[in-house]
């Protein structure tokens, strides 16, 4: 009856392989990624770049994947992706704004010394335990700050709270994080 | 370690937090916002608003699957209805999930989760519960008005600590034009909890209508107003002669477009009450999913035939 489409059909599509599966994540989701590679990579055809792998491993991976969530599925691979062409290039491309994330995120090192690169997958399951523990807003900010790389401005706009409020947040979940990590014995 | 490991290592973050910040919708963490509505309810408070119509993802989707179908949920996210507002106090946090008005009948699905150990044995109960509307612009003096409707609770949509109800709206009693903020109290019967559950939680919200409706006549002059929800009308013998149809029989049906063929009208509850105590008499009846109202020009209701109003 209803003429529409949703993630759910997206899926179906790139299930059953059409390639019109790619036109059409691309036309609904393409801004939203973009906005989201730039927030990584300085460079415009770096982050089309990043996108356009976005949309290639999501070809390659689904299926056997069948994401539920079609939009925080591409994000992921889009984040990826960004940060593998950032480690690939080893250059100073790296975005104005990922460079300031980087730099928030030092006050969250239980230690000032930088010597060593505990787990990834270690350190994922720690944030993930430590995000449990905070109120569903403050963890939003933090999400939004963090992992879409927003600025404090949109989210201010997209929350209805104010900048301050916003960077007051920012400031005290930092905080947190950094206690928490030390609690759970993380080395720097 | 650097800022930057910790940054990579967020590649790891759990869907369930990238699909939450991700969520269109505005919160207000406010004490100002609720002192201004002087309701007389003291507590931090989470009040959001909607964020326009821009699709959003329910939160709780299968709430509204289960309560509508997957056709209708998916429907009102890509329409902006996934409405995901949300108001909680240290016990409760509510969702309301969806609000659907045609102005005279309506629909809301919420869900109740308990955020400690009091709200959380709240929440174990499952219990429905009474809700309020107040005129936005006269909230200091404004009378709170009684949100009447049935509703339904299915167990399937229900963990330890959530569950998520329906609530069937008379939107005909009130006007739809206005702002309303929502408050919660304890069901009238429940003398065993305490009304502090629901302190402080509150929402902006509005009943405008959200979704199509025509109306229907027959040879004889008599109305219905037909939605995508549900259908209205407020002629005393209409109602009667409604009240003696089956829901559940070929007794209802939808005559489509330029075709001779018809769709049963699949209902989940109807209401046709013509006490002479009410200041007007009600008939609203609603779908079990929305109907694509604009595929359809008449209904034939037992042996009343109605044809769209042009």
């Amino acid at each position: 009856m209803y003429e529409f489409e949703n993630d759910r059909d997206l899926v179906e599509l790139f299930l059953s392989r059409d390639a019109a599966a790619v036109i059409k994540t691309e036309k609904r989701y393409g801004k939203r990624l973009n906005g989201l590679a730039k927030s990584f990579l300085s460079d415009k055809r770096d982050a089309e770049e990043c996108v356009n792998d976005t949309y290639l491993k999501a070809w390659d991976s689904i299926p056997p994947q069948k994401p539920d969530d079609l939009f925080s599925y591409l994000a992921r691979l889009c984040r990826c992706t960004a940060y593998n062409i950032i480690e690939k290039q080893k250059t100073a491309k790296r975005s104005a704004q990922l460079v300031e994330l980087t730099h928030e995120m030092e006050e969250c090192i239980p230690d000032s010394s930088r010597s060593s690169s505990p787990d990834d997958k270690f350190i994922s399951s720690l944030i993930n335990e430590f995000l449990d523990t905070l109120p569903r807003y403050k963890c939003d900010i933090f999400v939004k700050r963090y992992w879409f790389g927003k600025s404090v401005e949109q989210i201010a706009i997209e929350t209805g709270f104010t900048t301050s409020k916003v960077k007051t947040t920012l400031h005290r979940t930092r905080e947190k994080l950094r206690i928490f990590l030390e609690k759970k014995g993380v080395q720097p | 370690m650097n800022g930057n490991d910790i940054l990579r290592a967020m590649n790891g973050l759990d869907d369930r937090f990238v699909i939450s910040a991700n969520r269109e919708r505005i919160i207000h963490s406010s004490k100002k916002t609720l002192q201004k509505l002087a309701i007389g309810i003291a507590a931090a408070v989470v009040l959001a608003i909607p964020a326009g119509a821009i699709y959003t993802q329910f939160e709780h989707k299968a709430a509204v699957m289960e309560y509508f179908d997957e056709k209708t949920a998916d429907y009102l996210e890509d329409k902006g209805l996934a409405l995901n507002y949300v108001s909680e106090n240290e016990h409760l946090r509510i969702t309301v999930d969806t609000v659907l008005s045609d102005g005279n009948v309506g629909s809301m699905v919420l869900t109740v989760e308990g955020l400690d150990s009091e709200g959380i044995d709240y929440v174990g109960e499952k219990p429905f519960f009474d809700m309020y509307i107040t005129e936005k612009n006269d909230i200091s003096t404004g009378d709170k008005i009684f949100l009447e409707g049935g509703g339904s609770r299915d167990h399937d949509v229900v963990t330890d600590t959530q569950y998520s109800l329906q609530k069937d709206l008379y939107l005909c009693d009130i006007d739809v034009e206005k702002d309303y903020v929502m408050t919660f109290d304890l069901d009238r019967r429940d003398k065993k909890n305490d009304p502090v559950l629901f302190d402080g939680i509150a929402f902006d919200i509005s009943f405008r209508p959200n979704v199509d409706v025509k109306e229907f006549e027959d040879e004889d002059g008599r109305h219905i107003f037909f939605s995508q929800i549900g259908f209205y009308t407020d002629e005393e013998e209409t109602i009667r002669r409604l009240n003696h149809l089956s829901n559940t029989s070929e007794d209802m049906r939808l005559l489509r477009k330029n075709s001779i063929l018809s769709d049963e009208i699949d209902i989940t509850s109807a209401t046709y009450d013509r006490s002479p105590e009410k200041e007007k008499p009600k008939g609203c009846v609603w779908f079990s999913s929305i109907v694509e109202i604009s595929d359809y020009n008449g209904a034939r209701l037992g042996d009343m035939l109605f044809k769209e109003v042009k």
